[in-house]
């Protein structure tokens, strides 16, 4: 899994890590698609990767296209037709368009989000686990009174207060509003992948190989990260796909609650938000982005079910 | 049940064959590839006697117990005939093998642990197989269960009924299962390994009852066990297996006085012997080579070929057949009659014993002492101390010399490990004091000096846990490297190369996974590790306890060279008497956390002796079957070290415990007659010790 001692020589040194993540990802694929489950689920989860980066060149229409007939009257809650296979919004905007293309946001932001959720969530868990004691108690109460709030909740405290101050860097300012959510996802999803990792690295620091290491002098973060965390990968790999999948629900609720991205630009929490007045009269508005969420999430889980039967992990699931 | 019980007939007038297996073959489909575990093997086995069939780890032996109770999984192909009663077990119905597991077959497991139910009371278990299988009432069943606990000799039977398993010692555990494996009176019991994970003073009481057993119990009984000692101790003919195949088959006396076949030589050859009279401790004639790999699905040659010492080329064009030497005595190969006990060679003596006759010690710890945990209150911070510490090791003294080897003995809970792990550091001490090099030993890794850390390694148990799974196997030698000695990346791992070789490993496996390595590579690997760095002392904790014999020479006499060569000493660990005894220059005997007796080996294994060390040593299982040890068996367990022992610690399983001294004063330490450094903490006067001993 990891590369091995002294192969590419050329490589900086700064690259090593990057290339071992790559690697990582690589081994969870193959592992997940030896399954039939691994199989569909990375299939839809292609499927929604290549919709979302290029999508909006397939699209009929603009997703942003207000869509007149030829007498200028919008085309508004118009059911799905062979014109529009989806039929429109309110507005008038092709359904189909805007979900072929609303999926860009989110992925970008839940994967991000996941992943610093489980850099912070390994950092506070494997240092806390190894250190033990007072250090390990503190770390770890304080995690259990962050996972006493529901996510959501958490989620939304946290964005509402760091949101009410507004940023001025040029180069920040564009992309803000998706770094506060990036940030609230990793934070909210840092205990509880902090508890998994402390277990892992508290069963490990007790092999012989770590006492070896202790015994040959190395550093705290030299055995961290170079004894311990390789071994975790496996654990690591389950604990993300879990992850991210409540993180795509997080994300999309977050914008049916209006704190996601602001409109006009799609994104499917927003769609079922704005939906939901027409609900009786037009379904589909709200039915396709919530099938596209539900089917993103399905696939998620799909492969990390084929990680765990592969690697012959027990099922376990928890919020 | 109708069971068909044979009537009692005597020993050796009628052969009644209970078991016979005809070629059997196992072959194992997995997805890794196809493994052929056995390779056409045949034996019987009679009413009324333990056939022993012994050999190394994957020589194919737990496959042939677990396809004699029909217990083999869907993966293996099995061919030939396994026929108990006339009747073929491997193309028995489910249905009708069920009825004669328990009933008529029965097993041992190696742990007992795993074999009890830990959320029933042990007599209920017992009581349930009764009424199942034989079919009899509650109460009958209660009485026989009494019975049986009796008939394996447990104490105080009828309150052991009512205990989980968890509240028994591992000793007596294993008791409770025999129990029930005797329950419905089988007439084959299969043992497979069933003292491996106990202590040699349990082992030594478990291989008695299944001794006695075999003269009360009208059954035939085949055991399993990788370890000679124990089968010359249990058996009455041996069954030596080698790749799947039986390579010798004759009566425990024949085989260990007249092997014949080069296998069995060598591994006799392999065992650790005492010094001899006039003090020569001997080399190890190690097997070299490997196990044929069970990878290849048929050959036709000798398959130890490739690691005999007679090997011509007669052995690798044909396959030998069991020859029958003698009345009882096959053995498989073509030169049996040539193979002698120096065909591995004749021991040398280990010569430079005296060549550092320095008595400095390197490492001298005195009054060194390690409790585990803090008093418990009752309610967390309040409340009255309900729970005090572990004392796992009380004030104990000891030295190590330059260049010698101090090996530590005591069974499980002695506090061998607490002690070993203090001196390199991982467990901090809380009291004493430990001098290496003349210089204070600080009692965390963080508060010694590097030198400190390069001069004191430590190697452990599991060769497998001691390399990290997912780094290459030079990881940690090159990081030692580093560490120690300075060398950039490419010096270090020229160096590494250089110890990989002098380890006995070849340079292409520097890369390989640790998962690619057999256990004893890895041990070596762990050893090339621990060399890194010019070491002055290293602590050896039962470093060669999880290895096979002839892979355990192997370390063994890589140890005693580097010794040679680098005058390294060494603290050596072990619960096996016999390797302890072959590597020491002086032992110390733990019991309890704390010191029965310290003093040079040849003073500790003579007698007068601690009776602690009297009883290890008489638990040790020899291969000569025809020594008569002195017999003396300690019942129960190393007491839990909760509070202070007010007279000795010993008094509570002590043989000679003197009535009203022993378990009010503490011992006095005795210094013995034939070496001012050999103390005994005992009350009884050495003279008298010395008149009971002999």
């Amino acid at each position: 899994m990891a590369p091995k001692l002294h192969t590419n020589p050329n490589l900086s040194k700064h690259l090593k890590p990057l290339v071992w993540v790559i690697n990582v990802i690589k081994e969870l694929l193959k592992t997940s698609w030896r399954t039939t489950s691994g199989r569909i689920g990375l299939t839809i989860i292609l499927i929604h990767i290549v919709l979302a980066t290029v999508g909006h060149l397939f699209a009929p229409y603009s997703p942003t296209a207000l869509n007149s007939n030829k007498a200028g009257d919008l085309i508004s809650l118009s059911s799905p037709s062979w014109n529009f296979l989806l039929g429109t919004d309110q507005l008038g905007r092709d359904v189909l368009s805007r979900v072929m293309s609303g999926a860009r946001s989110l992925i970008l932001v839940s994967t991000c989000g996941t992943a610093l959720g489980i850099a912070l969530g390994s950092l506070v868990g494997m240092g806390s686990g190894y250190k033990g004691g007072r250090t390990d108690e503190l770390f770890m109460r304080l995690m259990d009174g962050l996972m006493s709030f529901p996510s959501l909740l958490l989620a939304l405290l946290i964005l509402t207060t760091l949101a009410s101050r507004p940023i001025d860097l040029p180069l920040i300012k564009p992309i803000w509003d998706e770094l506060l959510i990036i940030f609230t996802i990793g934070f909210v999803n840092m205990p509880r992948v902090g508890r998994v990792m402390r277990s892992v690295t508290l069963s490990l620091k007790e092999m012989e190989f770590v006492q070896s290491a202790r015994l040959r002098g190395e550093p705290t973060y030299y055995i961290i990260f170079r004894e311990i965390l390789p071994n975790t990968m496996t654990v690591v790999g389950v604990e993300a796909s879990v992850r991210l999948s409540y993180a795509i629900l997080l994300v999309s609720s977050l914008g049916f609650l209006g704190l996601g991205v602001q409109p006009p630009s799609p994104d499917w929490g927003l769609m079922i938000a704005q939906s939901r007045h027409y609900l009786v009269s037009a379904p589909w508005i709200a039915l396709s982005p919530a099938a596209a969420v539900a089917s993103l999430i399905i696939g998620v889980n799909l492969f990390t079910e084929g990680i765990r039967q592969a690697r012959g992990l027990p099922q376990e699931d928890k919020p | 049940m109708n069971t068909n019980k044979q009537p009692t007939t005597p020993k050796n007038t009628v052969k009644n064959v209970l078991m016979e297996v005809k070629d059997l073959s196992v072959t194992f489909y997995t997805a890794r590839g196809t493994f052929r575990a056995v390779r056409g093997i045949s034996f019987s086995i009679e009413r009324g006697e333990v056939l022993g069939l012994v050999g190394e780890s994957g020589c194919g032996k737990s496959t042939v117990a677990f396809g004699m109770m029909g217990y083999l999984p869907d993966s293996a192909h099995v061919e030939g005939e396994i026929l108990f009663a006339g009747e073929n077990i491997s193309t028995m119905s489910s249905s009708k093998k069920r009825l004669l597991r328990g009933n008529r077959i029965a097993m041992v497991y190696q742990d007992p642990a795993t074999s009890l139910n830990p959320t029933m009371r042990v007599g209920k278990q017992i009581n349930e197989v009764l009424i199942q299988h034989m079919g009899i009432s509650p109460q009958r069943a209660k009485e026989r269960t009494i019975q049986l606990f009796k008939d394996v000799g447990l104490p105080d039977p009828e309150h052991i009924i009512n205990r989980y398993p968890h509240q028994l010692s591992g000793g007596m555990q294993q008791r409770v299962v025999i129990a029930m494996a005797l329950a419905c009176d089988p007439d084959l019991l299969i043992m497979d390994e069933p003292t491996t994970g106990l202590d040699v003073t349990t082992e030594a009481t478990i291989l008695d009852l299944v001794v006695s057993l075999k003269d009360r119990v009208n059954a035939g009984i085949l055991y399993v066990s990788h370890n000679l000692g124990v089968i010359a101790r249990v058996s009455d003919r041996v069954a030596v297996m080698y790749s799947g195949q039986i390579v010798e088959e004759s009566s425990v006396k024949n085989l260990f006085e007249n092997a014949k076949h080069p296998y069995t030589a060598g591994l006799l050859n392999c065992i650790p012997k005492p010094p001899t009279e006039d003090g020569l401790v001997t080399k190890l004639n190690a097997i070299p080579g490997f196990v044929f790999p069970s990878i290849e699905q048929t050959a036709n040659m000798c398959l130890f070929s490739s690691r005999c010492p007679l090997s011509q080329t007669t052995c690798l064009e044909e396959m030998p057949q069991l020859y029958q030497i003698e009345t009882g005595h096959k053995s498989r190969c073509f030169f049996s009659k040539d193979i002698k006990a120096d065909i591995w060679g004749v021991p040398e003596p280990l010569t430079w014993q005296e060549n550092a006759l320095t008595d400095k010690a390197i490492l001298e710890a005195t009054g060194v002492r390690r409790f585990f945990g803090r008093w418990e209150r009752k309610y967390i911070i309040f409340g009255p101390k309900v729970k005090p510490p572990v004392r796992a090791v009380t004030n104990i003294d000891f030295k190590v010399k330059t260049g010698k080897t101090l090996g530590i003995v005591g069974e499980s809970g002695s506090g061998k490990t607490t002690v070993a792990r203090m001196i390199v550091g991982l467990v901090p001490k809380d009291h004493g004091q430990i001098l290496f090099q003349s210089e204070e030993l600080g009692s965390d890794l963080p508060s010694r000096t590097r030198e400190q850390l390069s001069e004191l390694r430590m190697v452990f148990q599991n060769p497998t846990s001691s390399l990290n799974p997912k780094l290459p196997v030079c990881h940690s030698i090159v990081r030692s490297l580093r560490k120690f000695s300075g060398f950039n990346r490419e010096e270090s791992i020229m160096h590494a190369e250089k110890l990989f070789e002098a380890v006995g490993l070849d340079i292409s496996h520097m890369n390989s996974r640790p998962e690619e390595l057999s256990g004893g590579q890895q041990q070596r690997v762990a050893l090339a590790g621990a060399f890194a760095g010019n070491p002055k002392l290293i602590v050896l904790d039962e470093a060669v306890s999880a290895l096979d014999v002839s892979i355990q020479a192997q370390v063994l006499n890589l140890l005693a060279a580097h010794q040679h060569e680098f005058g390294t000493s060494y603290i050596f660990i072990s619960h096996d008497l016999g390797v302890v005894r072959y590597v020491s220059d002086d032992i110390l005997v733990l019991y309890a956390g704390h010191v029965a007796e310290f003093g040079p080996a040849e003073a500790v294994l003579k007698t007068p002796s601690h009776p602690y060390t009297e009883a290890l040593l008489s638990a040790a299982p020899l291969i000569n079957p025809k020594v008569q040890k002195s017999r003396i068996r300690l019942v129960g367990s190393v007491p839990t070290m909760h509070k202070a022992f007010k007279g000795c610690f010993f008094a509570g399983r002590c043989p000679r415990k003197i009535e009203g001294v022993c378990d009010r004063i503490h011992p006095p330490a005795q210094t013995g007659p034939s070496s001012p450094n050999h103390v005994i903490y005992c009350h009884i006067p050495l003279d008298q010790l010395q008149a009971d001993q002999n």
